[in-house]
């Protein structure tokens, strides 16, 4: 189980957002944060992480208290056992790929999830490849393995999917699918991209202005309400109860429906 | 017969300070490149008052400070048995100072230029800043760490106003640069031409070598 209730005024593009941000998630869960830009997607995983302090709040992983601003407790990013998945993959130039795989992994290497790893990422001929001679789609699959190979408790990916081309955005979506049904981690993922919300997704929190505005599955939020998407209307019905639009997103069709 | 010990002098004098200075510069830029307290900027301007200051007054203040009236030559010689002023000890601690913005600047601006998603990359794996300092980031800026070793070894082998006013011209202390000044005072214009040659060739070789290294493969990071 997964808690936090954190707080944090920050400036982003010139405007000031005040993050206030609660809720539990169960364990193993893939759940989605989804908005636009600026709203504090990226922020609540930087808090989660450590890597940024919130003003005041909690968050707790389990038995586990990350924060805690009462109490005074902040622990620090590296001692609090999360993956996370940067946008721009982040993997360490000086390294193979191997040795970045594994950076992460403190005492003796758990080698039957290593092989499953490279073997679902298609690794194995990268190996001993430095970062700067594999393509993005390459160095977010190693960035993957880099950050799951040491079985995070909280698995954080800040829009890993986003600087790729369609093709390789799915075959990264497989993978992160099936890498989870071997370590079942609970993994939060950053994204504006309805497609990949619906193809990893459990649950999706959407999130406007810092605040959390609406809270179920994929198919509940974006078939039952407004919601802004990015895309092209095909089609459009209309009753007197609502709208029904079909848009066309990244080469896939989603439907919603908007109440009157 | 040309007396090589001012050169001997001189590299001994170099090799120290580097390697002084190296161990030292890495925290302190370090922290100028990643510390975010309001007041930074006295500090960068501390470390890089020996660009600006004539060595002059630099050999001066440090010529005052190692004196056995002031209160740290007092402290040194009570509780060390140290005293600076004319030794090769006060030397090598006058070019530490005098170079030390020739090791800190490159060491910073090669930590500035890293992505700062290397730093935190290695944090989230559970890497303490050390482990990351020492596993990411300095492997990372090889060429700066170079550039920094090879200024500052340069730099102290070509300095003169400061371990003049700090070493004067003893045997101990006479250098490469100092040799030359007492050459040519003496008139003896042979021999500063020769210490002048050598001075000249060796610090180009040691700029090409660089050069060399940089454009094979010692590169940073972008």
């Amino acid at each position: 189980m997964i808690k936090f209730d954190i707080h944090k005024q920050f400036t982003s593009h010139g405007k000031t957002v005040d993050i206030k941000l609660n809720a539990t998630c169960d364990e193993g869960k893939i759940i989605a944060v989804y908005g636009k830009s600026g709203v504090g997607k990226s922020s609540l995983l930087r808090m989660l992480s450590g890597l940024t302090t919130p003003d005041r709040g909690v968050i707790a992983v389990g038995e586990e208290v990350w924060y805690n601003s009462s109490a005074k407790k902040n622990i620090k990013t590296n001692k609090r056992n999360i993956g996370f998945l940067f946008q721009d993959y982040s993997l360490f130039p000086n390294m193979s790929v191997m040795k970045n795989i594994l950076y992460g992994v403190d005492g003796e290497p758990d080698q039957v999830l290593i092989d499953r790893i490279i073997a679902i990422g298609d690794l194995k001929e990268l190996l001993y490849r430095k970062p700067e001679s594999l393509s993005g789609g390459q160095q977010q699959r190693v960035a993957l393995a880099r950050a799951i190979v040491r079985k995070p408790k909280l698995l954080l990916l800040d829009e890993p999917l986003s600087a790729l081309d369609a093709e390789m955005r799915i075959k990264l979506q497989k993978e992160i699918l099936a890498i989870n049904s071997i370590i079942k981690t609970t993994i939060l993922f950053v994204s504006h991209d309805l497609p990949e919300v619906f193809k990893l997704a459990d649950e999706v929190l959407v999130i406007e202005d810092g605040v959390f505005t609406k809270r179920g599955t994929p198919s509940e939020i974006f078939s039952t309400d407004k919601v802004d998407v990015m895309g092209e209307v095909i089609s459009m019905d209309e009753n007197e109860q609502s709208k029904s639009l079909r848009i066309l997103v990244d080469g896939k069709i989603i439907g919603v429906n908007i109440p009157k | 017969m040309i007396d090589w010990t001012p050169f001997l002098i001189t590299l001994k004098l170099a090799f120290i300070t580097t390697s002084i200075l190296f161990v030292i510069s890495i925290p302190i830029s370090y922290w100028l490149a990643y510390s975010k307290i309001k007041l930074k900027f006295v500090f960068e301007a501390m470390v890089s008052l020996p660009l600006v200051l004539p060595p002059s007054v630099l050999g001066f203040y440090l010529l005052v400070a190692f004196s056995g009236d002031s209160p740290l030559g007092q402290f040194l010689s009570n509780n060390f048995d140290l005293s600076l002023p004319f030794t090769f000890a006060g030397l090598v601690v006058g070019s530490i100072i005098y170079s030390l913005p020739f090791m800190v600047q490159p060491m910073q601006a090669g930590f500035q230029n890293l992505p700062i998603a290397l730093k935190e990359a290695s944090y989230t794996l559970g890497k303490s800043r050390l482990q990351t300092l020492i596993k990411v980031l300095l492997p990372n800026i090889k060429a700066s760490l170079l550039t920094g070793v090879v200024l500052s070894f340069a730099h102290t082998i070509g300095e003169f106003g400061v371990v003049l006013m700090i070493g004067g011209n003893l045997d101990e202390t006479r250098v490469a640069s100092i040799a030359i000044y007492d050459s040519v005072n003496k008139l003896d214009y042979s021999t500063a031409h020769t210490y002048s040659l050598v001075l000249l060739l060796f610090s180009f070789s040691i700029l090409a070598v660089v050069y060399l290294f940089n454009k094979k493969g010692f590169r940073a990071v972008k």
